[in-house]
């Protein structure tokens, strides 16, 4: 696909013609997609096994309601009225068969479903992309071989299925657990082999040295659940000071390595001086954490982390300003949720042992838990926890399944780069193997994703059918599917031509920003 | 490269000592769960409106919600028995004509609405108004059978109420009790006891008023309904409809929500719902329009979960997310998850919904259609083809197969006319005849059925079978097995079976003669004198055989119109089931079960068949 560039008229023409395209593809799926509808069910059937005194005046109020005698064709152009009259300013996309008008229930399913995939869609960006990259620049190593294992054996689990899983063992069994939270020794020997094997294939390298790094792991593993266990901190989770600079460290030594390379004495000060001072403000932070704190207060502790960060990394040094801000910038922002995490989490204990919970905090379904108190749902630190107790479920569920193509989407893009030419010059000029990596490779490898971002994004208001429906999130793919099968015509319709039109925009969008981000794609007419 | 190693093992080992360091230990308040006082319940589909009578889908799931936040003057219980609710009113007939029936309705003393409007016989007159073809003709309300919606856009016309009413019900003087005249006497005249509605609330919605009024303005807008009906006041009745019709279809209730929407004389009010999630409600403290509720840890909130996903729903009532789970299809599977769950009691029964197979003898009634297949007509040939056919076809393995493993005890559903277990169930089926289909063995019953049909295809065999015949059922999992398994033991009998499953078209086709024997259910909303007739009378509407038989026309009349005993109503129904056997046209299959499942400390949780299937005593109800 070209895009003009340059010359205006060109552009505009270009885009003009695009929307009309996109104007009568439109059309035409609305007309297939109503009359294929239409056809494809009776909703009299109901009727089939009544015996309702009025039967027959009821049978005659469906014909007359839903039009049934009107040919799906004519009834099309009737629906599509409402639609153009959208032109002289009287939109209507018409009633449900239950009279709630259409565009109210849109209004309402759009938020469930962004609220449901929005974080899920997020991590498996960021994690689907991170990991392929990973295994590109390590092919064939152990954690490349472990990794494809993995994504593979995710892309072909059935969401319903990984569900039911997810539910019996993080919630009904988890929540079972709660009720006595030790873990019995043979058990946590057991799972910290399993993480220790797991570390290791990440760290890979000899023989020697994947027991050893397995090895640590275990041990690792196991003093962590021993503690927990012992501690009942699965009661009174916390990570306090402790936990938060750890946590803090790491992250700032990952930033460096990506930004700076680890060598880079600046860098270290920059990263590690960010993340000893955010640990330090761990205390001062919690007095802007409140039982009445509300968003605003937790963007004001990112705006007082970034900016003390933003400091350590402006007077780490005079050259190269940018590269230890942004070391600084990156371990500031990213160090900041442990903080806050642990805020959701002191309220924790209390959420748990209130009536509405009853001790059984991971619930299998729903969006929030209706019988939370009014001085509970006030609470922004205990409301915030009932989302996210909620949404832990379905996340992990949607990020299994959608994490494996963009690993594989990102390894195939990553190693495709890593083989051109440029690369071999980058290598060749004596650049270190990070900045031909980071800087020539990955970047690069990011262009062709950005058409399956676009395109990701408009489908998130599609709504995932069957994740809603197992996880009873009443967003927009319960409301199709509820319009499928209901022979709700106008519902359907309203659900298929907001996410038609969403697709072929993103497709717009997706084919101008490649214009944008991919110099070789501006041509000049 | 040894150095690194050490330094990496190090390393992990100081931050294994961190992160032992990291987590506080804090002392353990177990604290005490205080008693439990939340029901949580389960719908299958979404709640879509306030008003229960009016949404052309869902008013099954609608009146689910309704049956908590109102009472009126019956309700069934989980024996499906009538009970009259006292604590509300009474109704008694005045008086019994050929051409003058009437009822009179009378509304209990010191009953209030929640928001403290008393109630009396007023709240009864809205009924009328939105079941009443004739009234809202007459008031300009428009015709409810005609080609645009009516004003009052509800579910209820063209039924018993409506097609006899005569005039308009009349108010006694204290305005506590209503009479209503009916042009003939109705036999289930019972059920047809009008609903109580807020009439003061919805006069004051149309008024435009946007929260609870003082009780003057109350009575003042009770008394212009009042009016509004008697005179049929053409412009004030639209606006009422307006609001009736289409205003209690939110989406949303809140803080902000008109409270005079959820008025209400049932034990709980609503205070909390999202469309397609959830509704909660909470006690109703003006409640006194039914039985009190339980004295000893009593429910004061019920919440309403939408879940739609049956695993799902299995899963939550495991984890407590559900108090009761209801299922009206149940599988052996759900049984067997159910009845493991260490916090859960689990009841099967059988509801009010039951399977049946029937033989085509002609084409429907009022039908341009013929029927000439192997069993049309009455002859002696076709009739004893129907009695090889219903011989040969084995009901018990059906439900050894597929009802056994939700309801061990299940049996053939013997009558059409009432539920097994009953004294009359007992009375009908010993008498009818049909007790031939469950004599012996299926394989001695195939082998009489073989002998029949050698008699008109003397070469037939299970390998040569000749008598062709075409098989109608729904295409679902249960329905094909049993088919598979009928189908099978019908080519035992010399039968040549074609098994056709549909789906979208079913309900096009099974009134027309291209199909010789269908399969399919039917399901009661109440119990009642009538029941069944329509399926068995000549021109019924549920007759889609051609079956036509005048004495049994004279016996479904007498069921749908003479006011009789139950022991006259018996021995009509038996008679009745004498002649349908006597013809062979089918019969009933077996009772489809039902399983709910509810959290062990919840004490009270009766199933009822009918009506209200869950709700019907939430007023039992404790922890």
């Amino acid at each position: 696909m070209r895009c003009y560039r340059g010359q205006g008229v060109d552009l505009l023409q270009y885009v003009l013609r695009r929307l009309g395209m996109m104007f009568v593809i439109v059309f035409g799926a609305s007309f297939l997609a109503y009359n294929l509808q239409a056809y494809s069910s009776n909703p009299l059937s109901a009727f089939t096994e009544s015996t309702e005194q009025n039967k027959s005046f009821l049978i005659a109020k469906m014909i007359r309601d839903l039009q049934l005698d009107v040919p799906p064709p004519l009834r099309y152009f009737s629906w599509l009225r409402g639609i153009v009259g959208g032109l002289w300013g009287d939109f209507d996309m018409g009633l449900s068969r239950n009279n709630i008008p259409v565009i109210e229930l849109l209004a309402q399913a759009i938020p469930v479903t962004i609220k449901l995939v929005i974080t899920a869609t997020f991590l498996a960006i960021i994690l689907g992309i991170s990991v392929g990259m990973i295994t590109a620049i390590r092919q064939y190593s152990r954690f490349d071989y472990v990794m494809t294992f993995i994504s593979f054996l995710l892309f072909s689990l059935p969401i319903f299925w990984v569900a039911v899983l997810l539910k019996e063992f993080m919630a009904i069994q988890f929540n079972d657990f709660l009720a006595d939270p030790n873990i019995p020794p043979a058990t946590i020997i057991t799972i910290a082999l399993i993480l220790g094997f797991i570390m290791a294939s990440f760290v890979g390298g000899s023989k020697a040295q994947f027991l050893t790094v397995a090895a640590g792991g275990a041990a690792f593993s196991a003093a962590a659940l021993t503690f927990m266990s012992g501690s009942n901190w699965f009661l009174e989770p916390a990570l306090g000071i402790f936990g938060v600079s750890f946590l803090a460290l790491c992250n700032a030594a990952i930033v460096i390595q990506l930004i700076s390379g680890l060598d880079s004495k600046k860098g270290r000060i920059a990263g590690f001086g960010t993340a000893v001072s955010i640990a330090a403000l761990y205390y001062p932070l919690q007095t802007l954490m409140s039982a009445n704190a509300s968003l605003v207060n937790v963007l004001a502790i990112f705006a007082v982390t970034i900016s003390v960060g933003l400091t350590i990394g402006y007077f780490v040094s005079d050259i190269d300003r940018r590269v230890y801000s942004r070391i600084s910038f990156f371990t500031a922002f990213i160090s900041t949720f442990p903080i806050i995490i642990d805020r959701f989490m002191q309220e924790f204990p209390g959420y748990m042992n209130s009536d509405a919970v009853n001790r059984r905090p991971v619930p299998t379904l729903g969006q929030n838990n209706d019988m939370l108190t009014p001085e509970q749902l006030e609470n922004f630190w205990v409301a915030g926890l009932d989302t996210a107790v909620h949404l832990v479920l379905p996340t992990i569920a949607l990020t299994l399944i959608s994490f494996a193509g963009y690993v594989r989407f990102s390894r195939g893009s990553l190693l495709e780069v890593l083989n051109m030419d440029y690369i071999r010059t980058a290598r060749a000029k004596g650049l270190t193997e990070r900045t031909v990596i980071v800087r020539h490779g990955m970047r690069n490898a990011m262009l062709p994703l950005t058409t399956i971002l676009v395109n990701d994004f408009a489908g998130l208001l599609g709504g995932a059918i069957i994740t809603e429906g197992v996880f009873a999130w009443k967003g927009m793919g319960q409301l199709f599917n509820d319009a499928l099968r209901g022979y709700d015509m106008n519902l359907f319709m309203g659900v298929f031509v907001l996410s038609a039109t969403l697709t072929v925009l993103a497709n717009f969008v997706a084919d101008l920003l490649y214009g944008v981000v991919d110099p070789r794609i501006r041509i000049r007419k | 490269m040894k150095r690194n190693l050490a330094i990496r093992a190090l390393a992990t080992a100081a931050s294994a000592a961190l992160v032992a360091g990291v987590f506080s230990v804090g002392a353990i308040t177990t604290a005490q769960a205080a008693t439990k006082s939340t029901v949580t319940l389960l719908s299958t589909a979404d709640i879509t409106s306030l008003n229960s009578s009016t949404a052309d889908g869902n008013t099954s799931y609608n009146a689910l919600p309704a049956s908590l936040t109102g009472m009126g003057f019956t309700y069934y219980n989980s024996d499906a028995k009538l009970v009259m609710n006292t604590k509300f009113g009474s109704m008694k007939i005045v008086k019994q004509a050929p051409t003058d029936f009437q009822i009179q309705y009378t509304v209990a003393k010191g009953q209030q609405w929640s928001d403290g409007t008393p109630i009396d016989a007023v709240d009864l007159l809205l009924t009328h108004v939105v079941i009443s073809d004739k009234y809202s003709k007459d008031a300009g309300l428009g015709d409810p059978a005609g080609d645009t919606k009516p004003v009052f856009d509800s579910v209820g016309y063209g039924g018993p109420y409506g097609q006899n009413v005569v005039g308009l019900p009349t108010l006694s003087a204290d305005k506590m009790s209503l009479t209503v005249k009916f042009g003939k006497p109705l036999p289930d005249w019972e059920l047809l006891a009008p609903g109580p509605s807020p009439v003061h609330a919805l006069s004051l919605l149309a008024d435009g008023k946007k929260g609870l009024q003082s009780a003057a303005a109350n009575t003042a807008a009770k008394a212009k309904f009042l009016k509004a009906f008697t005179s049929k006041n053409t412009a004030q009745l639209k606006a009422m409809g307006a609001v009736w019709s289409t205003g209690y279809n939110v989406t949303k209730v809140d803080s902000t929500t008109n409270p005079l929407l959820l008025i209400s004389n049932g034990g709980f009010i609503i205070s909390k719902y999202t469309f397609g999630d959830s509704m909660v409600l909470v006690r109703n403290a003006k409640y006194k329009s039914g039985p009190a509720m339980a004295t000893k840890n009593p429910i004061k909130t019920v919440v309403i979960k939408v879940i739609k996903d049956n695993t799902a729903s299995v899963q939550a009532l495991r984890n407590g997310d559900i108090d009761i789970y209801y299922n009206t299809l149940p599988t052996g599977n759900d049984k067997i998850a159910l009845t493991a769950m260490p916090n859960v009691t689990t009841v099967s029964r059988v509801g009010g919904n039951y399977s049946h197979m029937h033989i085509r003898v002609d084409a429907k009634q009022g039908l341009s259609d013929t029927y000439s297949g192997i069993f049309a007509g009455n002859g002696t040939r076709a009739k004893d083809l129907r009695k090889a056919l219903l011989l040969a076809t084995p009901r018990d393995q059906a439900i050894d197969v597929l009802i056994k493993p939700v309801k061990a005890d299940a049996t053939p559903l013997d009558t059409q006319f009432a539920f097994a277990g009953t004294p009359e169930y007992n009375t009908l089926t010993k008498g009818s005849g049909v007790a031939v289909y469950s004599t012996g063995t299926q394989a001695e019953r195939t082998t009489q059925a073989l002998a029949i049909v050698k008699k008109y295809y003397p070469e037939a065999s299970e390998t040569n079978p000749l008598a062709k015949f075409k098989f109608l059922h729904y295409n679902t999992t249960v329905r094909n097995n049993i088919a598979k398994l009928f189908s099978a033991e019908w080519k035992k009998a010399g039968f040549d079976v074609e098994d056709v499953a549909l789906t979208d078209t079913f309900f096009d086709e099974i009134s027309y003669a291209k199909y010789d024997v269908t399969m399919y259910g039917f399901g009661l909303n109440s119990i009642s004198q009538s029941n069944g007739t329509e399926i068995f009378k000549s021109d019924g509407g549920n007759n889609n055989w051609g079956w036509n038989n005048s004495a049994l026309d004279e016996l479904m009349k007498s069921l749908q119109s003479d006011i009789l005993t139950p022991a006259q109503v018996t021995a009509k129904r038996l008679a009745a089931d004498k002649i349908i056997m006597s013809n062979y046209w089918g019969f009933a299959l077996y009772a489809n079960p039902t399983i709910t499942a509810f959290n062990k400390e919840l004490k009270n949780v009766k199933t009822a068949p009918v009506g209200n299937n869950i709700t019907w005593n939430f007023f039992e109800w404790s922890y």
